[in-house]
């Protein structure tokens, strides 16, 4: 027992540099801290920190994704690391990174040190969620970037951002809850919680179909609420236009691809090659199909701008679960280019509102009109953005896309699942639908007479209007030459 | 400079938007300059291909395309699924070559006709330019992924040109306008995405495969030797690189056995053989932008409230894309599908004939009974088109370029009296020949040119159409019979209102000043001028434009033809 426990913790040690980029962001966690009690309010030293610590974290992740060529099960099988989850990771550090960068003008109003905290610990947890092939790793990490961000909700200290909070809190806790009993269900049917080990797979295909479908329904239910994923998503349009802007950029970015990294990864497995009781092709597509309805219909009716891209994220959730819907390995290829992609149009778009809304209000979409007057290149930036969103080339949303659906016509034509071809028939004219909304802020910018209290008057062209100019440059790049976002995504061993 | 000359048409204009735009504001009257002088440099450019071109085929054969560039653009590894590869690949032959030197032409009489605009004017050129760029990419372009960016990219110019600069319900014309076309253009996606999963390049799976070691030294043999083997299913999917190439997609041994647009194996979508959905799909796709009846109804919308420049590039080149690809991909790689469905074509041919020409008869708006013309004379292209014949399919190709002339014509003639009293109700004018003599001549000659009199080249087109409909194999008679209706409808609405504008006492109502009419300027003579000389010369000598087409177009039809059974036997057993 004790020479047991001894390996164990010989193990456990020589593991840790394996969770290298982990450890950095906890330093940097309890650095802001300290640093936030000795120097009070020096809102640029806590930045710094957290910047320079997340650039370490990425380069770290960086290189876990080009050196690690198998499947590593590390910490006596609770996390496993490979290339496709040190991709993950990247992908959340550069979302954080983009995030603190747009909120510079805010920050300095705010708890600066608890919110960068914040933002960090959240991609700790998605860090671990996506690395994690232990169900109760998995409900760990998800409760770190839970309460953080009911936390981070709250951020704009208002009633309506409280009641947010609330909101989000209280159904969060319910699909927690919803989870947890899923993952206990489905421990009584395999007696384990090494959901990625033999024991588990062999466990479900012997087991009797019903717990193992009310168990494995719950327990991804509790990823599709954090995907903001309908049917789960009603939290999602409060928290969002309730939230300050950069919280809403990070939170439609980081946790949901996050839910959605562990989504596929658990789904894969609960699938049983094909052999399980549930048809989880269908039943994503089926989801997929809400999600992007729900997103685009509501999207359609909203006046305020953070709230429609509330929506418009649903969407865009549903065309990555319409993408995952193929089950194939260029599939997921096709999801992680539709990830990057979005990361960097849905991040960029939320700079230059968030821009317009720090610099002169504007909340509304009829606050919008006539700024392409005053404001040419934004406009043009802007414009570009939503084509991108839309889907319409030349703009990497486009090849994204074309790419989701190439996958999905591929999978219906060798599966012959009817679902898949609804799911492509239906993805495609609601791209139709979308122009709708997406167009209508760059309508109101270029086509209506400025607004005499809000509109007038230039305002400064503030640092973030530079970045968002080079993501909206490497969205144009990403059409013109997808092979170079795809070639990284060619690196990673899909082999799990 | 001969190798690039194609690429000059393209990219030229796209330069030119970005010098606009860098341009300072108060050089303004640069702007249409710079615009002018792309144009100008353009026809110079037009004129050396129209001398260089040699008659030849080209359609489904790579060899005989002339001033090819071709270089590798996107080329994408999915793993299990194979390879992605897209090329910039852009070639001219007898179906594309009338309708490149039309935009051009049609694009420098716009700049012209936009002389006058000083509203935004920055904007205005810099989305014209990129227009012009979209526009004649999309004729030139012979690789799927291509034609379809430049495809869609034409609605964005078009919905800021219509939206800012278009007449009172410019909002809801411009909008609806985006979401037709952009319906449209995603059921076109649909099938380029299944075309590109079921079409193999065989010269870069030559070399994927080991054959060869570049797709240089590919021969002719090595092609057949891939399609042997892709036949045999004896390349790996890893191995297969799915191409856009449009040329490569008119061939049947390019598709990979067992995939959705493959003949042997036929898929059932909704108990439709994939092919001749995606063919549906096709036809569906670009009827929209033709636009075809009942698919019209963003066009007056569109054409009424766009401003006169814009209203000419719309009628006289945007329309043609439709029919051009079309041509280009709909029937070309789906001969079965359009054998199949040529009767769908031809009756909704004809029965936009009739509509069109009975909505112009019913309008009481100028520029709405053109647009309605206009769907009329294009219904004789998708006529045409569907005989499926040399006659037919030549007199539609000739019809396109002759509508392009002429309607571009009729909405300068619109924009004229526009400009002058902002009023274009027919109701309001009578007998406007005594004011505006001038003018008046303008108006006969062109309305003449369209109703189809001999000497214009109206007629050419139209009764090499109805040539086609009645010798077509796959069209009834009926069709033929009643399109000959359309024509003399077309002299009625035409001569009607030369009647009820420009004959009897002159008399205005609706506040028009006769002073306000003046006779047509020398800036309206140049972009009228060089019109009527095209259809007079294009009216009396056909010839210049038939020695170019003739080629392609027999080997289209034979193409078509032969292919097509082939093709349905297949499906069918």
């Amino acid at each position: 027992m004790t020479e047991n426990l001894s390996f164990k913790l010989h193990s456990i040690i020589g593991d840790l540099s394996y969770l290298l980029p982990e450890f950095i962001l906890v330093a940097i966690i309890l650095l802001i801290l300290l640093a936030d009690l000795i120097f009070k309010n020096q809102p640029k030293l806590v930045r710094l920190i957290a910047i320079v610590g997340l650039l370490f974290e990425l380069y770290f992740s960086t290189r876990q994704y080009l050196h690690i060529d198998k499947s590593m099960s590390v910490f006596a099988g609770m996390v496993t690391l490979n290339s496709l989850t040190a991709f993950w990771k990247m992908i959340f550090s550069v979302g954080a990174l983009l995030t603190i960068l747009m909120s510079q003008a805010k920050a300095s109003r705010w708890k600066t040190g608890e919110y960068h905290m914040m933002i960090i610990t959240i991609v700790l947890g998605a860090n671990l969620l996506a690395m994690s092939s232990n169900l109760l790793m998995v409900y760990i990490s998800l409760e770190i970037i839970s309460i953080t961000s009911y936390l981070l909700t709250t951020f704009s200290f208002d009633k309506k951002g409280a009641e947010a909070g609330i909101k989000y809190f209280l159904f969060g806790a319910v699909a927690s809850a919803i989870m947890i009993y899923g993952m206990s269900l489905l421990y009584a049917v395999t007696l384990t919680l090494d959901f990625t080990g033999q024991q588990f797979t062999d466990a479900l295909l012997q087991a009797n179909p019903l717990p193992v479908i009310v168990g494995s329904v719950m327990l991804v239910a509790g990823f599709v609420y954090k995907m903001a994923a309908a049917p789960l998503h009603v939290w999602s349009p409060d928290a969002y236009t309730a939230a300050p802007t950069p919280v809403v950029a990070f939170f439609s970015v980081v946790p949901k691809l996050a839910g959605l990294a562990i989504l596929i990864k658990v789904i894969l497995v609960i699938n049983l090659f094909g052999l399980g009781p549930i048809n989880w092709p269908t039943i994503i597509a089926i989801i997929a199909m809400i999600t992007i309805l729900v997103g685009n219909f509501s999207a359609l009716w909203q006046n305020n701008v953070k709230r429609l891209l509330a929506y418009s994220s649903i969407a865009h959730a549903g065309f990555l679960l319409a993408g995952f819907a193929a089950f194939s390995q260029p599939a997921l290829q096709n999801v992680l280019f539709y990830a990057v992609v979005y990361l960097i149009m849905n991040i960029a778009t939320f700079m230059i509102v968030n821009h317009f809304e720090n610099s002169k209000g504007l909340i509304k979409v009829e606050d919008y009109s006539g700024i392409a007057v005053d404001h040419p290149y934004l406009t043009v930036l802007i414009t570009i953005l939503f084509i991108s969103l839309t889907g319409i080339p030349p703009t990497g949303g486009f090849t994204a896309k074309l790419l989701i659906f190439t996958s999905i016509w591929e999978s219906y034509s060798q599966t012959d699942n009817q679902w898949l071809l609804y799911l492509l028939v239906f993805g495609l004219l609601n791209t139709v639908i979308s122009l709708f909304f997406y167009l209508k802020i760059p309508f109101y910018m270029i086509f209506r007479t400025p607004n005499k209290e809000l509109g007038s008057g230039k305002i400064k062209f503030g640092m973030e209007n530079y970045f968002a100019g080079i993501l909206v440059l490497a969205i144009l790049l990403i059409f013109f030459k997808p092979e170079w976002l795809m070639g990284l995504i060619n690196n990673i061993n899909f082999a799990f | 400079m001969q190798n690039y000359l194609l690429s000059i048409l393209i990219f030229l204009p796209v330069f030119a938007a970005f010098v606009t735009l860098i341009l300072p504001k108060n050089k303004s009257i640069w702007y249409r300059y710079l615009a002018l002088g792309v144009s100008t440099i353009q026809l110079l450019v037009i004129v050396m291909i129209f001398i260089l071109f040699k008659p030849s085929a080209g359609v489904n054969n790579t060899d005989t395309f002339q001033f090819v560039e071709k270089v590798q653009w996107i080329s994408l590894d999915l793993s299990s699924f194979g390879k992605i590869s897209a090329e910039y690949f852009v070639g001219v032959d007898g179906l594309s070559i009338g309708m490149v030197i039309l935009s051009v032409i049609v694009f420098f009489i716009a700049v012209i006709s936009s002389w006058k605009v000083n509203d935004r004017a920055k904007g205005y050129f810099s989305l014209l330019l990129i227009l012009n760029a979209s526009v004649i990419g999309c004729f030139l372009a012979l690789d799927f992924l291509l034609f379809y960016l430049f495809f869609e990219f034409m609605l964005l110019p078009m919905y800021f040109l219509i939206g800012l600069w278009g007449g009172p319900r410019r909002e809801y014309a411009s909008i609806k306008f985006f979401l037709y076309t952009l319906l449209g253009s995603v059921l076109i996606l649909i099938v380029m995405i299944a075309l590109n999963l079921s079409t193999i390049n065989p010269a870069q799976t030559a070399v994927e495969i080991g054959l060869v070691t570049h797709t240089e030294q590919v021969t002719p043999e090595v092609v057949d030797q891939v399609q042997q083997l892709l036949q045999q299913k004896a390349i790996d999917s890893e191995n297969m690189v799915h191409t856009f190439n449009l040329v490569y997609m008119t061939d049947a041994k390019n598709l990979i056995p067992e995939s959705i647009m493959d003949l042997g194996l036929t898929k059932l979508i909704f108990s439709y053989p994939a092919r001749m959905l995606a063919f549906l799909l096709l036809f569906v796709g670009f009827a929209i932008k033709i636009p075809i009846v009942p698919l019209h109804t963003w066009l007056p919308d569109a054409h009424v409230e766009a401003p006169t420049a814009i209203s000419v590039i719309l009628a006289g080149v945007l329309l043609k894309v439709g029919a051009y690809g079309l041509i280009r991909t709909g029937i070309l790689i789906f001969p079965d599908g359009a054998l199949n469905y040529a009767w769908l074509m031809g009756m909704l041919g004809t029965v936009s004939i009739i509509y069109g020409a009975l909505n112009a008869i019913a309008s009481k708006d100028l520029k709405r009974l053109i647009a309605y013309s206009s769907v009329s004379h294009m219904g004789f292209v998708m006529l045409g088109i569907a005989a499926l014949n040399t006659e037919g399919v030549g007199g539609g190709i000739y019809q396109m370029v002759s509508h392009g002339i002429i309607s571009s014509a009729l909405f300068l003639i619109a924009g004229v009296i526009y400009d002058r009293t902002h009023n274009r109700m027919i109701e309001n004018y009578s007998g406007l020949a005594s004011v505006m003599p001038k003018y008046s001549v303008v108006v006969v000659i062109f309305f003449f040119a369209s109703l189809g009199l001999p000497g214009f080249s109206g007629f050419i087109a139209e009764i090499f159409v109805l040539i086609g409909a009645l010798s077509s194999m796959v069209l009834p008679k009926w069709m033929m019979i009643v399109a000959t209706f359309g024509l003399v409808l077309s002299a009625v609405y035409f001569l009607w209102t030369i009647q009820r504008m420009f004959f009897g006492k002159s008399h205005f109502k609706a506040g028009i000043e006769k002073s306000a009419l003046v006779d047509i300027t020398s800036r309206e003579w140049l972009m009228f001028v060089p019109l009527m000389v095209l259809t007079v010369l294009l009216g009396i000598f056909p010839n210049i434009l038939l020695k170019l087409i003739n080629e392609s177009v027999i080997t289209f039809v034979d193409f078509v033809n032969t292919a097509g059974l082939e093709n349905l036997k297949q499906i069918i057993k």
